[in-house]
């Protein structure tokens, strides 16, 4: 039943993808509030999903890869629903939903061909379960910033080019991505540090490469907000280094 | 009971009509009272803007209702009954206007939103003054839900539709709410002027004004509640404001790449937004390379509103679908009417004829480009074209074509026919776009006709006019004792130095006047009555009258204007005492030969009383071998019958200035309009 979930989950964001580029395309309007729903509705058969392999393992249910990549398209979408309304970034719905169907369509194929199925733990350690929840959590807002990066970029090329093109009106001004870029970032190193002071407190501590691995990201991110607040980020600078550093903590979680 | 509505509005009637039919605001309740005592007559709601006055009312039997409201209004306004057409609808047709009006895609600016509010006012006074119920109650709280719906499901808000709300989106798309924004203005121009103020009205504060007369600035800047800042260090300021409009008349570039490459240094990152709207341009434009700098310049600005008003134009059919979708949800019948843009698309094709219906079907299916100078002037032209054909439900896409008359603008006009540039002889502001014609880049190219050599090439003609405009030259001159002496006496301008860049005008007024010294003048018109009031060796400058009242510089009748903050005063010249170049006051259209989806589209929209006196007066020059700097004027006008042409010419010798000019008058039927010109030719000898 969990891969059900799985499966509707994805379908629910392939929809509400196809939908938002249409009513881009076309012209028709409106179609907001049903974008938002369903993002509600996908986000449901995640937790429908995470929960069933909560239970599975007797634990949080990042276990494997796939569920890791389940994971943070939960964050993503938690990150969206939460703060990319709140900042008015309606549009930031239409641009995560392919990265969120990708990281899932992935998670299925790799659940259908080799599910690993149940790994309960020898004892439960809640610092552990804390500092994984915490650092994928941040990993959503990472994503998300690096999602407003391309935006930013998007929106860069159309000014620049003189020509706007439909998706020019529907993205948001520049001045509130690069709003939403730092304060996303604050959030996921907020997040990200608190993963990993409590990584001191597990039970087992993590090996060295998770130690380096981990931190190279975590110094990544603040190197950024220290330039930031040393000598202002141009823009299109933060753009570019939001997309390079959420790149380079996937392929640093891939190493893990 | 049914609802009905009548009224005019800015396609249906010209401001001479609508602003005399307008509704005094404080006089509505009365109006309102009075309207509710004609017979059959229970509701009324009188709307009354810059651009309708409809009133929308419910009665027993509104064909009757109609008929009296019309006899009341002609009456009251003391208007005669021919001079104003009223559009009338009653029940489904009158609801469904509403909502269309209300929708915003009645409107000139299609999808604004000044409008709605509108509406709601005059229904909030119709309220308060008892002139509602039931049935006007019901469709305006409905025509606010339609319009509401409309703008939030539609993308007929979305888009820029003029150069200063582009500057202003564009603006709003780098720094959201412009709030806080600081702006900075270089050249205390009309066009800056408009587009501060535009700015200003979306919350842009700290303005700084800098302008070569230090005097203008501080006027600009006190006007914008700014700073006024000296030319010099205009530079200083660059890093610390996030917008710049320049606007000046200097030649050459002011605003350097190394300018700019300075101040975003010490910008920290924070993005800069440069509007050039000056022609020759202000701005380096390898700006635009620099990281978070953004440079429009005019034309890349009209490009992004002309893409504005055609989305809009798409957008209609949409609307009207959720109209549609709105009035059959709620019950009310379903419109049975065919919607208007279909009545009018059958009623071109029938006037067109079998020849013509499939071309101009063609022609409406996909928007005609449109190629015109870059010229404040012709744009103005070409938008006048556009709006004509728009209304018969043509859609229309203006390019900008550059000509060589544009491109050299230090060589005076009468020097493009001599010495290495003897092959630019004729079509100097044509060529181009003739050329553009040929590779069907453009469907159609609109001149002012009098630019328009009369020989054409092979495979082109002219096929159209708009309206022709007032054909007299105007001398516009600082100098208010020119002015009061007497009127329009040339004679007084002996000694005195006037600039003016035709030779027709240069020959008439020596002849006129043998002690006034002729200088020449180049540069488009705003150019040149800049040159006037900056330059203090001139006495005055000429100009056709046309052009100025085009560009909304000067209104017929007044004896000055305010022009960038100087009075500058206008003589208008009669026409039968200066004659006007062939021509004058016209737009032409020309398209090539074997386009008959143009040929027939440009059909609905000329006007042919201007059609032929332009002709018989084109065909005189053409019989004279003469171009349009042959000094040549030429005056056509209707007999009192309507049915006959007469034609005045004054023609100089080119070799000879001193020599008398021929002088001829002729008359003839004017369906043969170049018979006339075979008639002179003959006099002539």
């Amino acid at each position: 039943m969990d891969k059900i979930y799985l499966i509707l989950a994805t379908l629910v964001f392939l929809a509400g993808f196809v939908i938002a580029v249409i009513a881009l395309r076309t012209g028709k309007h409106g179609t907001g509030r049903l974008n938002v729903g369903l993002a509600v509705v996908g986000l449901i058969f995640q937790c429908l999903f995470l929960r069933e392999r909560g239970e599975l393992h007797g634990r949080c249910p990042i276990t494997n890869g796939s569920e890791v990549l389940v994971f943070i398209s939960w964050s993503v979408v938690i990150m969206y629903l939460v703060l990319g309304r709140a900042f008015r970034l309606s549009l930031l719905g239409v641009f995560s939903m392919p990265m969120v169907f990708l990281f899932q369509s992935f998670a299925i194929f790799n659940l259908m061909t080799n599910d690993p199925g149940a790994r309960p733990p020898e004892t439960l350690d809640p610092w552990l379960e804390m500092h994984a929840a915490m650092s994928l959590l941040a990993y959503g807002a990472f994503g998300l910033a690096g999602i407003a990066g391309v935006m930013d970029l998007v929106l860069d090329r159309q000014l620049k080019s003189h020509e706007p093109g439909q998706l020019f009106y529907s993205l948001p001004p520049m001045k509130y991505l690069y709003d939403a870029m730092l304060r996303l970032i604050i959030i996921g190193c907020g997040l990200l540090t608190i993963g990993i002071v409590s990584a001191f407190f597990m039970k087992n501590l993590p090996d060295a490469l998770h130690w380096v691995v981990s931190g190279a990201v975590w110094v990544a991110y603040l190197a950024i907000l220290g330039i930031h607040l040393a000598k202002g980020l141009r823009p299109r600078l933060l753009s570019k280094l939001s997309i390079a550093a959420f790149t380079f903590a996937l392929i640093a979680l891939s190493v893990l | 009971m049914s609802i009905f509505c009548l009224g005019v509005n800015h396609k249906t009637a010209p401001v001479e009509i609508r602003e005399r039919l307008a509704f005094a605001e404080s006089a509505i309740p009365r109006h309102l009272d009075e309207i509710r005592e004609i017979d059959w007559v229970a509701e009324a709601v009188v709307l009354s803007t810059c651009n309708r006055v409809e009133i929308y009312g419910a009665a027993e039997e509104p064909g009757k209702a109609l008929d009296q409201l019309i006899a009341y209004l002609i009456d009251h306004f003391e208007i005669e009954a021919g001079d104003v057409e009223f559009y009338r609808h009653e029940a489904d047709e009158a609801a469904h206007h509403l909502f269309e009006v209300a929708s915003g895609l009645d409107s000139m600016v299609l999808g604004e939103t000044e409008i709605f509010g509108q509406i709601k006012k005059a229904y909030s006074t119709a309220q308060t003054n008892g002139a509602t119920s039931r049935r006007m109650n019901k469709l305006f709280q409905q025509s606010f839900s339609v319009g509401k719906l409309v703008r939030s499901s539609t993308r007929i808000q979305q888009g820029s539709t003029s150069v200063g709300s582009a500057a202003v989106d564009l603006a709003e798309k780098i720094f959201g709410q412009l709030d806080g924004c600081r702006v900075m203005v270089i050249g205390a121009g009309e066009m800056s002027r408009t587009t501060a103020q535009s700015l200003k009205s979306r919350g842009a504060k700290s303005i700084i004004v800098s302008n070569r007369s230090y005097d203008k600035a501080e006027e600009l800047a006190a006007e914008l509640e700014g700073v006024a800042v000296k030319f010099d260090d205009w530079a200083d300021h660059l890093d610390k404001v996030d917008i710049v409009v320049s606007s000046t008349g200097a030649p050459h570039t002011v605003v350097k790449k190394v300018d700019v490459e300075r101040a975003i240094t010490k910008r920290r990152g924070h993005s800069l937004f440069l509007i050039d709207i000056a022609v020759p341009r202000d701005i380096e434009n390898e700006v635009n390379e620099l990281e978070n700098v953004y440079l429009y310049n005019i034309d890349q600005l009209q490009r992004i509103a002309d893409a504005g008003v055609a989305q809009r134009q798409q957008q209609i059919e949409i609307c009207r679908g959720v109209i549609r979708e709105f009035l059959d949800e709620k019950g009310i019948e379903a419109m049975a009417k065919v919607p208007e843009s279909h009545q009018k698309k059958n009623a071109i094709a029938e006037s067109a004829g079998s020849r013509g219906n499939e071309a101009v079907e063609e022609s409406m299916s996909k928007a005609l480009i449109l190629g015109t100078r870059g010229s404040d002037l012709a744009l103005t032209q070409a938008r006048m074209t556009e709006a004509a054909l728009k209304e018969q439900g043509i859609a229309v896409k203006i390019e900008v074509v550059k000509t060589i008359g544009d491109k050299r603008p230090d060589l005076k006009l009468s020097e493009f026919s001599q010495g290495e540039n003897a092959v630019l002889d004729k079509g100097i502001f044509t060529k181009e776009l003739e050329e553009a014609l040929l590779r069907g880049e453009i469907d159609f190219a609109v001149h002012s006709l009098k630019d328009v050599p009369t020989e054409l090439g092979d495979g082109f003609e002219i096929c159209a006019t708009l309206p022709r405009a007032d054909i007299a030259d105007v001398l516009l001159t600082m100098d208010e004792g020119l002015v009061s002496a007497d009127g329009g006496d040339l004679a007084q301008l002996e000694g005195k130095t006037i600039a003016t860049s035709s030779v027709r005008r240069a020959q008439q007024l020596r002849w006129i006047c043998p002690g006034v010294k002729v200088v020449d003048i180049r540069g488009n018109v705003p150019t040149r009555i800049r040159k006037l009031t900056e330059n203090g060796e001139w006495d005055g400058i000429m100009l056709a009258r046309a052009g100025i009242e085009r560009l909304g510089i000067y209104t017929p009748g007044q004896a000055s204007f305010n022009f960038e903050g100087t009075q500058v005063f206008a003589i208008e010249l009669p026409v039968d005492e200066f004659l006007p170049a062939a021509g004058q006051g016209a737009v032409g259209i020309e398209i090539r030969s074997d386009n008959e989806a143009a040929r027939a589209a440009m059909a609905t929209i000329n006007h042919e009383p201007t059609f032929c006196r332009v002709t018989a007066e084109r065909a005189f020059l053409e019989r004279l071998k003469a171009g349009c700097q042959t000094p040549v004027g030429a005056h056509t006008w209707f007999e009192e019958d309507g049915a006959t042409l007469a034609m005045s010419v004054r023609v100089f010798d080119e070799d000879s200035p001193d020599q008398e000019p021929f002088i001829g008058e002729v008359k003839g039927p004017s369906d043969e309009p170049a018979a006339l010109a075979d008639q002179l030719m003959a006099l002539k000898g």
